[in-house]
């Protein structure tokens, strides 16, 4: 894994046109999250952003109205401010180091109100974050594997890293910004309402001139900003590949015309990124000088009003302009540059909200995703011995497994005893409907039988595996697993019942005693020991610097393949299923460790029924049945000897030779 | 600080663009300033309407005065942004393609350091990280100290009294802003790396949710992953609240000047004395502490993304001053006479103190075919790759057509050396634009020709579209027996003298490989060709069979001789006789 940065490139992913419909609906959604587990943070922070906006609406009043009103301009000629005291109003009869205590006291509030939302914000935004990403995680986990075929891993990975940040971004940075916002603008509103009708009309007139200049210039950015994003996307995609083939490159003098090549998605990124930036930062002093504008004009009509003596008109009511309401004219001032000032701050969160809703989407359609399904009802339960052999069911572990086998007619339930038969009858399998990739698969492996499946890559031999375990289901006909269709036994139990020692190993990041006990939660240490003994894995792990403690990092990228391979033979013998499904290596690993992977394989293979996508023609030749594949239909079959006898394709694969015509 | 001064460098070509931002930044918060400045005196008059009422002309004059300097300042805002966009652009341009070239002269080894994972994050992630920061700060560096500078002048010619309050704020305000940035940032940089086992958590679990299925161990996966989400989740938890500080402090600080300004401002207006000042004053001193406050959020906005910056940029100058440890010689041969390759006592080691080869000393007539046979670690690859001088050797020499390699120009030393690598790689594009890798200029015939060899013809006939097949990423839409073929039709292209096939057909079935060898020996017999082999089939008519073990070649000879020397070479033969590979006759 290279250490990613989480504020890596939003790719172009995150610019796919999502819906309107499907925004609303997914900060409606994001939003129910909010409320089903913050509620009450939720009311507080309401409450704490309504006092933290009047406040600083209120400070504006305090400076414009009060102080210069009531304090200053009575005062004006009196050398001091505190000889007189205002008369009438809400102030009357406090001097003006009262009139500062109050409002100190009132900012006050205002600090701790903002300080409360601020952390609470940071809780909810966090908190939703992590449900989001536990809910997404514990729901990708119920997928069925189908799904992991359609969605590449680095688009699911994206979602992880791209989307479910840029929600936070949204939670708690932009969110609380434009609700504080909103609130500061609405009580501007009101109280420039109070004030004149006149003045503020020209003030929201010049606000949905500035609205507009954003509308444009975000527009004209953001065309640009997703021309931008997809070249990125290309060109990294170049990058990418380029240095992943480096030694390619070195080795057949690419490096000139790799540059070229390089340059040519260099230039274009480069004009995007100068196009879109441009637009963008044209924004804020366009939108902040056209606040100055409007700040003289609204001064400039004011002074007029008072030169005059119009007559004003505000919502309780007409006044005459004139000196007594200079005082009017400079809060009105305040008001209007609180009120346009978070047009500009709404704007620049508006980019942020739109990327971090087209991440929800995305998000909502992984959650959504329909679940692996399991309607089974037939389970895998400890079992003991009657007097006549049969299995009754037992609490304690026994080592010994029945299927319990409930039935809908009202017949008493039946146990039958876990072998490991297993029948495909007259299986058909399409990954996409329509396109049928196995044809009238029929065959039967009796317990204990190895079955091996040789034919060319594509035939189907995987395929035949993954319909055993459920990865995928049947269109036609029935595999049954000791006589019961696999259909009605719980996925779960199924699966455990199956052991799987894929040829593309996996390993978790962890140490070598959790990757082995990985099959079988409930392994001791010494069972896990004993398992990797089985595996001829034993050897190696004590050689490692911790032995089984070893913390294995990438998926064990320090270990050789063939040690790799020895580890999953242990974390599948630690299962210990009755049927075990395996792929043999191809890929050529030291001899040494080769031979330890195959007796490794051949160890666990022992009293098991066996299937085999299988390369060794020691495999080969001991297995009980061959199954000669060729595209998605079983071609030939029996043993080695039989099969030779035939002369057909599996004499053909064996010899290497094209058979004489 | 020294790297960022080592990154200036590259904004090589956009000096100008960078220079112009500033100077037109300056000039802009020069404007804004002095719109600030003029109204208090605008203020003053619509104020003194209430004494004067005649005097109407200094309200139009100051408005107009203001209006223009406001649209002053928008246009140079604008000249501003024009040239900030270029300039970052440019800067971010300059990074990548220096990187991208300098990667191109990395030697085998140098990737090694960095592996390819790495190198593909710093040229990516890391230089968009960069420019980013670059985009956002290029203006800020400028206007926040300069507004903050001016803005504090004109708070002091308007009214010095009052403005001794901010000689107080300014330096407390600066070092709780920077107390709240260092206090916070290691646990952002705890977060990122827990981020890391976070991707790394779902990555695993994405590529391996066959073996979670398999073995029923989704609840498993969940609960292990609900300790990261956790872990992630309170840590930035922890740190949101440590930057929760600051918009409450900023509050503090602007509304505790505010009311000290207010305090002695109002003082000032009403006053009788000659210090007396209008009343305009209160709101220009006002507008000033905020525009000083709001310059200081600036500073403290450009410290932070400086630090988070860090990381990216010291990543990128550690790639960017790796020096290739493959060159060029001075006057280097430019040709290479013929095919003959020459060991003489070569020894190798990746890491000092551990040979991986021990006195190598064979020499090939050109034109003869040479098998190498051995187990994996023997050592194969390392030994063909001195060839092409993928690695120097460690002590000997190696010689091709009789010059050491290193006397060689690298380019025609490589175009004459066609190595078809272990582990190799097609590209995104046509399968023809795959092979003419290998020659830029070939013809339609001449790449039929190679593919004719390499047994690329069978299935190319097959393809929907011919050579104008589109290769998805990696070449995953071809089997690996496929892959292999076209990576040496791609060899056989550049017509070498040298072939190295280091185990290329290993995916292919026995009857393709034996085409592929008569198809060489045909049409090539001029070439000098090593195969490295794990089937000794594919070895068996070699003029000449190396059997390999660690390090060392320790017996040579022909399919006969060995079988009768070498008892490792017929343990090997007897073991695969008579097998073909099952899985890859296709």
């Amino acid at each position: 894994m290279p250490r990613t940065n989480i504020r890596a490139t939003k790719g172009a992913r995150n610019m796919n046109m999502i819906s309107g419909k499907a925004r609303s609906a997914a900060i409606g959604r994001l939003l129910s999250y909010v409320f089903k587990y913050y509620p009450a943070q939720f009311v507080v922070v309401l409450i704490c952003v309504l006092l933290s906006s009047f406040t600083s609406v209120a400070a504006a009043f305090f400076t414009g109205n009060i102080l210069v009103n009531e304090y200053i301009m009575p005062s004006l000629n009196a050398g001091s401010l505190e000889i007189l005291t205002p008369t009438s109003g809400a102030l009357a009869g406090i001097p003006f180091g009262g009139a500062i205590a109050i409002m100190a006291s009132i900012l006050a509030l205002g600090t701790v109100a903002l300080y409360v939302y601020n952390i609470l914000m940071s809780i909810i935004g966090q908190g939703v974050q992590k449900r989001i990403r536990d809910e997404l995680y514990d729901h990708m986990q119920d997928l069925p594997i189908s799904y992991f075929d359609r969605r590449g891993r680095g688009d699911i990975m994206s979602v992880y890293t791209n989307d479910v940040d840029a929600l936070r971004e949204m939670l708690s940075r932009a969110l609380p910004m434009m609700a504080s916002s909103v609130v500061t603008m609405i009580a501007c509103l009101v109280m420039m309402l109070l004030t004149d009708l006149v003045l503020t009309a020209v003030v929201i007139g010049v606000s949905i001139l500035i609205f507009f200049i954003i509308v444009y210039f975000t527009k004209m950015a953001s065309r640009f900003f997703i021309a931008q994003q997809i070249e990125l996307g290309k060109m990294n995609g170049y990058i990418e590949e380029m240095v992943n083939g480096q030694r390619v490159v070195k080795v057949f003098n690419y490096e000139k015309r790799n540059i070229e090549g390089f340059k040519k998605h260099n230039d274009q990124f480069f004009t995007y990124s100068v196009k879109a930036n441009r637009f963008a930062n044209l924004l804020m002093p366009t939108v902040n000088q056209v606040g100055n504008i409007q700040y003289v004009l609204i001064a400039l009509i004011g002074s007029l009003a008072v030169f005059n003596h119009w007559t004003g008109v505000s919502l309780v009511g007409s006044f005459a302009y004139g000196i007594a309401t200079v005082g009017t004219i400079v809060s009105f001032l305040m008001y209007s540059k609180a009120f346009v000032q978070p047009i500009g701050n709404v704007s620049q969160q508006l980019n942020l909200i739109a990327l971090a809703l087209a991440g929800a989407t995305r998000i909502f359609e992984i959650i959504d995703a329909p679940a692996e399904k399991d309607e089974g009802y037939v389970e895998l339960v400890n079992a003991k011995e009657d007097e006549n052999g049969n299995p009754i069911e037992c609490a304690e572990r026994t080592g010994k497994w029945a299927w319990k086998h409930p039935h809908t007619d009202g017949s008493p339930t039946t146990y039958t005893w876990l072998r490991g038969k297993i029948t495909f009858d007259d299986v058909d399998f399409a990954y996409i409907p329509g396109k049928t990739v196995l044809h009238n698969i029929s065959m039967y492996a009796e317990e204990g039988q190895k079955i091996a499946f040789v034919g060319p890559t594509g035939s189907g031999k995987t395929t035949i595996t993954n319909l055993i375990n459920r990865f995928y289901d049947i269109e036609d006909g029935k595999v049954r697993y000791d006589d019961i269709n696999i259909n009605k036994i719980r996925k779960k139990d199924l699966r455990r019942s199956l052991g799987m020692v894929l040829q593309d190993t996996k390993l978790f990041t962890g140490t070598v005693m959790e990757n082995i006990r990985f099959g079988n939660l409930n392994a001791t240490d010494e069972e896990v020991v004993e398992a990797a003994k089985l595996a001829n894995a034993h050897n190696f792990i004590t050689h490692l610097p911790e032995g089984y403690n070893t913390v294995l990092a990438s998926g064990g990228a320090s270990l050789s393949q063939g040690q790799r391979q020895l580890i999953a033979i242990a974390r599948a013998a630690v299962a210990n299923p009755p049927v075990m499904i395996l792929d043999e290596a191809t890929s050529s690993i030291d001899s040494r460790t080769e031979s330890l992977v195959q007796e490794g394989m051949d160890a666990i293979m022992k009293g098991r029924t066996v299937f085999v996508i299988a390369h060794r023609l020691s495999t080969i030749k001991n297995s009980d049945v061959i199954m000669v594949l060729q595209d998605g239909r079983i071609i030939e079959r029996g043993n080695h000897e039989q099969l030779l006898a035939e002369k057909g394709k599996y004499y053909q694969l064996y010899t290497g030779n094209e058979i004489a015509k | 600080m020294k790297e960022i001064i080592k990154l200036l460098r590259y904004i090589k070509g956009y000096w100008k663009d960078t220079i112009l931002t500033w100077v037109c930044v300056l000039f802009e918060s020069v404007c804004e300033g002095l719109v600030a400045y003029f109204m208090q005196f605008f203020i003053n008059e619509v104020e003194s309407l209430a004494s004067a009422p005649d005097n109407l002309n200094m309200i139009f004059l100051y408005s107009g005065l203001i209006a223009g300097i406001a649209i002053l300042a928008a246009v140079l805002g604008i000249v501003a942004g024009v040239f900030a966009a270029s300039a970052a652009a440019g800067f971010g341009k300059n990074i990548r393609e220096a990187l991208f070239i300098h990667v191109q002269d990395y030697s085998f080894k140098n990737i090694d350091k960095f592996s390819t994972s790495s190198l593909v994050t710093r040229t990516t992630t890391d230089i968009t990280n960069v420019q980013g920061a670059f985009q956002m700060i290029i203006r800020a560096v400028v206007r926040a100290p300069f507004l903050m500078l001016f803005a504090l002048v004109m708070c002091f010619v308007t009214y010095w009294q009052a403005a001794l309050v901010f000689l107080g704020f300014i330096p407390l305000a600066g070092f709780v802003l920077i107390f709240i940035a260092n206090r916070t940032h290691p646990i952002f940089v705890k977060v990122f790396n827990a981020y890391d086992d976070l991707n790394q958590a779902v990555d695993e679990d994405v590529d391996g949710i066959r073996v979670v299925k398999s073995f029923n161990r989704e609840e498993y996966q969940k609960e292990k992953f609900k300790g990261v989400s956790y872990w992630i989740y309170s840590n930035f938890k922890k740190a949101e609240k440590r930057i929760a500080l600051n918009g409450p402090f900023m509050n503090i600080a602007t509304y505790g000047t505010m009311i000290m300004i207010s305090i002695i401002v109002s003082k000032a207006i009403v006053s009788t004395s000659e210090t007396a000042i209008g009343v305009g004053a209160l709101s220009t001193m006002l507008t000033y502490s905020m525009m000083i406050l709001m310059s200081l959020m600036m500073v403290s906005m450009v410290y932070v993304m400086i630090i988070i910056g860090r990381n990216s940029t010291e990543r990128i100058l550690e790639a960017l001053e790796e020096v290739p440890d493959i060159a060029d010689p001075e006057n280097p041969i430019e040709t290479v006479p013929n095919g003959e390759v020459e060991f003489k006592h070569v020894n190798f080691a990746y890491s000092e103190g551990k040979d991986v080869l021990i006195d190598v000393n064979k020499k090939v007539k050109s034109g003869s075919t040479i098998g190498i046979l051995g187990p994996t670690g023997s050592s194969k690859t390392t030994l063909v790759s001195l060839i092409a001088r993928l690695f120097d050797a460690g002590s000997g020499e190696v010689l091709v057509g009789g010059h050491n390699v290193k006397e060689y120009k690298l380019e025609s030393l490589r175009d004459s050396v066609a190595v078809v690598l272990q582990k190799n790689t097609l590209f995104t594009g046509t399968i023809r634009d795959n092979l003419k890798w290998g020659n830029e200029n070939a013809t339609d015939e001449e790449i039929m020709a190679a593919c004719d060899i390499a047994q690329v013809t069978p299935f190319l006939k097959d393809m929907p579209d011919g050579l104008n097949t589109m290769i998805e990423q990696g070449g995953a839409n071809v089997s690996g027996g496929q892959k292999q073929r076209l990576c040496i039709a791609r060899a056989l292209l550049k017509s070498p003298k040298i072939l190295i096939l280091d185990d290329s057909t290993s995916a292919c079935d026995t009857h393709t490989d034996k085409l592929i060898r008569d198809g060489l020996d045909k049409y090539h017999p001029e070439l000098t060709k090593f195969i490295i082999a794990q089937r000794v089939l594919s070895v068996k008519d070699c003029d000449e069979i190396w059997v390999m073990n660690e390090g060392k070649v320790l017996e040579t000879g022909t399919n006969d001789e060995l079988m009768k020397t070498s008892a490792v070479y017929r343990d090997l033969y007897e073991s695969q006789n008579g097998g073909g590979d099952f899985d890859a006759a296709n």
